[in-house]
């Protein structure tokens, strides 16, 4: 019998130690699935281009996308350029260029798909046909029209005549590159032969330094790790694995803190998450079969009030000094308190009382904790043939008195959490999305006094991918972010909830509580959209027909 | 605390000044025997240190942590039972609108007659909803639409309305002095149901009209044969199942699994820690419902209190309820709902009993005023009409209190698995509570019988994405619908006049 195949960071078809036991994986169609789905652009530039049909144009539509589909990048497409890049940072520590390619990815709302085929309403998830804008009360979205937040005074995706039938997402990772796309793109549109289409939303966005969003924040720390693998080879996954075998943890997750879960929460026809058990579940079916290796992408346009966040810690930090258990409160650490870390990344239960920018180096401690029991050390392999690293635990925290139960991060990913959804670790996999974000707009003035050149015009174009938007996005953020009991009780997310009657949460220590509340929210919706994203035979055939 | 207030501090007790302070020492009295047989311990063991507490009897300094736990108010069980249905949402709507014939240990309750002669079975009911918040629908059926007019939500436990007509007598065994405690008054009932339910409703409507029986399948050691027909309740005591609080309104919960008495017995079960066969502690809320035998994994209810007080017992904290004792409805987020021109719809959602601002309601109504100029079938919620109550109830939350306190020493021990869990032969998701002898695999098909919840016989109007009026109505049931499911609640009586798990 042969030894079991070692580990081999190196190689870009054996991504993973041979696990007794381990499930096997599906082979995921790596020339069919978009590749902003999986695994993702990562690109620090983007620009997004949201289209309408023309009245009576269809027929031009329908050929100005047929001429797009070839440049549709798949996921073979950018995980190949991800594994050089991979492969180029493993040689040498800092990259003089970044490899860059040009990427496209196209979705359609349903507004889009009905221009396409006669059978789009058969699409089962309820939320997609509604569309985001009806849905807009339930999210948390403000309710009076003419509110900033309402659809109304959206820039796009609010009214019938601004929601687009087809998104675009360009990406890539060098800034000329992506301006030579995008103005060929818009050269085109406007062009001859007619495209059939008009452009009525283009956005520029850009990855921020350090990888922060607007608040100052690291963002996109903690992603789930989709199971699948990319040919038939058994070791060939497409979510690296560096879990010492030895340990059990090895089976259920792919770095600490990186659950695996299996593909169908995120693309249609490959099985889904159990909710109990964590094995794999019944096949991803979205209703007509053209549905097959597509996802709904969410996207909401949002605007960080950064001035108002900063005048709330301004505001609240003067409140609780003047209470004894407080007295050392500042505003850094409260703001670290509402997220669930420090600006650098690192996360409360490992560094409850000051930053620790020296920790987003280890990308494995980053994200090793959990709240319900203690997160033992765990034996992570880096170096082929070499021995295990170990990372070192982090303690439990039931209570909340490391990272606050209204945390940002606690509320949308409350890990081994018992949750007011039923279930626990299993069943709060299922409500996990892919994200998919980046920032907007220039960042907010670092010194006091300066005026904003932006004029508050900043923030973050949230998008993600999963297969159900009712169970996935919507649980997340309708339940959870705008909820004060959930998943836990312990407050609303003070960071980017919102809530009409105002938000509170409830500062835990040992000695005792102090209880935050706002009537502001600074995290306003300015658009937005739920589309789907076809496969690129799908997309193919839909539009040919 | 000296003690145990009445669920949400209601103050029904002031409407009988004279009698008002032993009706409060009663419920409070009640409440504190709930808490100390929790949980049940075997006999001939050594005491093991209960981790589930009375607060009545601390007399520890340290003031203890609370805690909110939550859940949604629409019964899962509904919706994981139609979610791979063509219209998931109007199934499981109309499902949790669909009264269940009642039946204790698979069979009706029985008349029994003045010579003590089993009679015929009677048609009772209850509704299918099971995570302690209930709701009933008025339709106007004069034009033969069924629209909406209103729809009450309760969270009210029978055992409290027991208390009312019946006073401490039904709760304590014979000899028991807290038996005497205080008297009921069933006058202070049909005030209430008058204010509440309807004008139309007499005490008489109220208690049962001749004695009962039930089936207790519950083998005697000494016979080896089950216990066979057993009183159930006697002439002119409390009829939790009477038809103002089942088929013609609502005043109180009436499916088995939603007593106060079974939410101590889930809170009791989940104090105990438990390990499972690779020896590693039982933490998933549904596996611990399943290992310990307690409650029901299909609802959101007992899975998530049983987790929160074993998270609880697990940090080696000693656990009670808080007082108020009551699980409660918390709120009922109004995001996404609009009159038909988009006017503010607040106003409808009324409070009638218990507290807004504390997160403690009791009873409150979805009803338009009449000044808003619109009816409550014209409200939309994410851009459709209300055609039934469960859409109301998706966006409503419970909650419970729950306060610990560190009062035991000892580490905890882990104990084996008393029950355990099979999935249903179709509906993977679905599963049921069994002994840990049973094999999942040798179960018949009637082990499964009961567990399929009941639609009505008339079809539902279909339309794709379109949701048109419900055609059925409770009151076609009362005239004893035939060939519906049996239910089977596993509901087992104590003492003859109770219900619970």
């Amino acid at each position: 019998m042969e030894p079991p195949q070692a580990f081999d960071p190196d190689s870009d078809v054996i991504t993973g130690p041979e696990i007794p036991g381990a499930p096997v994986e599906p082979v995921l169609d790596a020339d069919e699935i978009q590749g902003n789905i999986l695994p993702g652009f990562g690109s620090r530039h983007q620009v997004l281009l949201g289209l309408k049909v023309n009245e009576g144009q269809t027929a031009d539509a329908r050929s100005w996308l047929a001429r797009l589909v070839p440049s549709i990048a798949s996921l073979r497409d950018v995980n190949t350029l991800r594994n050089l890049r991979r492969s180029l940072l493993r040689r040498q520590s800092a990259l003089p260029a970044e490899p860059s390619a040009p990427w496209i990815n196209i979705a359609f709302s349903i507004g889009g798909l009905r221009f396409l085929t006669s059978d789009a309403d058969t699409v089962r998830d309820p939320s997609f046909r509604k569309g985001m804008a009806l849905l807009s009360g339930s999210l948390g979205d403000p309710a009076r029209p003419g509110q900033e937040g309402h659809p109304s005074r959206w820039i796009v995706g609010g009214t019938p005549e601004t929601t687009p039938d087809v998104l675009l997402i360009l990406g890539a990772a060098d800034a000329c590159q992506l301006r030579d796309l995008a103005g060929g793109l818009r050269r085109s549109l406007s062009g001859l032969p007619a495209s059939g289409l008009s452009v009525v939303y283009d956005q520029e966005a850009f990855v921020l330094e350090g990888e922060k969003e607007h608040f100052g924040f690291r963002d996109g720390i903690s992603q789930v790790g989709p199971r699948g693998r990319l040919s038939d080879l058994p070791l060939h996954f497409l979510t690296r694995r560096y879990i010492d075998p030895a340990d059990p943890r090895a089976l259920t997750h792919g770095k600490p803190g990186q659950p695996l879960v299996w593909p169908g929460q995120f693309v249609f026809g490959y099985a889904t998450q159990q909710d109990d058990e964590g094995g794999p579940g019944p096949i991803a079916d979205g209703g007509p079969e053209w549905m097959r290796n597509g996802s709904f992408l969410v996207f909401r346009r949002l605007r960080q009030d950064v001035a108002a966040f900063r005048a709330f810690l301004r505001e609240k930090v003067a409140e609780l000094v003047r209470n004894p258990l407080f007295a050392e409160m500042t505003e850094a650490r409260l703001a670290a308190q509402l997220v669930g870390r420090w600006p650098s990344g690192a996360p409360l239960p490992r560094s409850p009382e000051r930053d620790d920018p020296a920790m987003v180096d280890d990308s494995f401690a980053l994200n090793h904790f959990q709240f319900n029991a203690p997160a033992d050390p765990i034996a992570v392999l880096t170096e082929a043939g070499a021995p295990p690293r170990i990372v070192s635990g982090a303690p439990a925290d039931v209570l909340g008195h490391l990272c606050p139960r209204f945390a940002h991060v606690r509320k949308v990913n409350p890990r081994d959490l018992p949750t007011d959804q039923g279930g626990a670790f299993h069943q709060t996999l299922t409500f996990q999305v892919l994200r998919r974000g980046i920032p907007w707009g220039d960042p907010f003035p670092q010194e006091e006094g300066v005026a904003d050149p932006a004029d508050g015009q900043r923030g973050l174009l949230f998008l993600c991918y999963q297969t159900s938007i009712r169970g996935q996005f919507e649980v997340l953020n309708n339940k959870w972010m705008n909820r004060q009991n959930g998943p836990q009780d312990g407050g609303h997310d003070l960071l980017v909830g919102q809530n009409r009657a105002g938000r509170e949460c409830l500062l835990r220590t040992p000695g005792g509580e102090a209880s935050l509340k706002t009537m502001a929210d600074w995290v306003i919706p300015t658009g937005g959209g739920y589309f789907f994203a076809p496969s690129i035979s799908a997309l193919r055939s839909l539009i040919g027909r | 605390m000296d003690r145990f207030h009445p669920p949400g501090f209601l103050e029904d007790f002031a409407r009988r000044p004279g009698s008002a302070e032993d009706r409060a020492k009663g419920w409070s009295a009640i409440v504190s025997s709930w808490m100390d047989t929790m949980p049940p311990r075997c006999t001939g063991r050594r005491e093991v240190p209960s981790l589930f507490f009375n607060p009545l009897k601390d007399e520890t300094p340290d003031e203890s942590a609370s805690e909110s736990i939550a859940w949604d108010a629409f019964p899962r069980f509904l919706t994981r039972w139609f979610r791979d249905d063509d219209e998931p949402d109007k199934k499981r709507w109309l499902a949790a609108e669909t009264l269940r014939p009642l039946r204790i240990n698979g069979r009706a309750l029985r008349r029994v007659d003045e010579q003590g002669v089993l009679r015929e079975e009677l048609q009772l009911f209850y509704r299918q909803q099971d995570e302690y918040c209930e709701w009933h629908v008025d339709r106007d059926r004069r034009d033969g639409e069924g629209r909406i007019t209103r729809i009450c939500f309760s969270s009210e436990a029978p055992e409290y309305w027991e208390f009312l007509a019946g006073g401490t007598r039904p709760f304590f065994a014979a000899g028991d002095p807290r038996r005497d405690l205080v008297a009921g008054d069933l006058g202070l009932v049909e005030e209430l149901y008058r204010e509440h339910v309807s004008p139309e409703v007499s005490a008489a409507d109220l208690v049962w009209p001749f004695d009962v029986a039930f089936f207790d399948d519950e083998t005697d050691s000494r016979t080896g044969e089950p216990f066979g027909w057993r009183f159930y309740a006697r002439k002119g005591t409390y009829n939790p199942f009477n038809k103002w609080t089942t088929t013609d309104g609502i005043m109180h919960l009436t499916h088995p699994a939603n007593t106060l008495r079974g939410e101590f017995r889930v809170g009791g079960g989940a104090s105990v820690q438990r390990r499972d066969g690779n020896g590693q502690a039982v933490v998933d809320p549904e596996q611990l419902v399943c290992c310990s035998g307690f409650g029901d994994p299909n609802r959101s209810s007992d899975p998530i209190i049983g987790a929160a007080v074993n998270g609880f017992a697990r940090s080696g904290l000693s656990v009670s309820l808080a007082d108020p004792v009551g699980l409660y409805i918390s709120e009922l987020a109004l995001d996404g709902f609009s009159g038909p021109a988009g006017e503010e719809t607040a106003a409808a959602w009324q409070v009638d009993r218990g507290s807004r601002e504390d997160r403690r309601i009791l009873r409150a109504r979805f009803e338009v005023p009449e000044e808003l100029g619109f009816t409550v079938d014209q409200v939309l919620l994410d851009g459709d009409g209300i055609r039934f109550g469960g859409q109301i109830a998706d966006r409503i939350q419970m909650v419970l209190t729950g306060i610990a306190k560190q009062l035991v020493a000892e580490p905890v021990a882990l104990r084996a698995c008393i029950g355990q869990c099979c999935p249903h032969p179709e509906k993977g998701e679905i599963e049921h509570l069994f002994g840990r002898a049973v094999s999942c695999a040798d179960l018949p098909p009637e082990a499964w019988a009961e567990v399929a919840p009941v639609l009505p016989e008339a079809p539902a109007p279909s339309g794709p994405g379109e949701l048109a009026a419900a055609p059925f109505v409770a009151a076609d049931f009362a005239e004893g619908a035939a060939g519906v499911v049996t239910a089977e609640p596993e509901a087992k009586s104590g003492l003859g006049s109770q219900l619970g798990r």
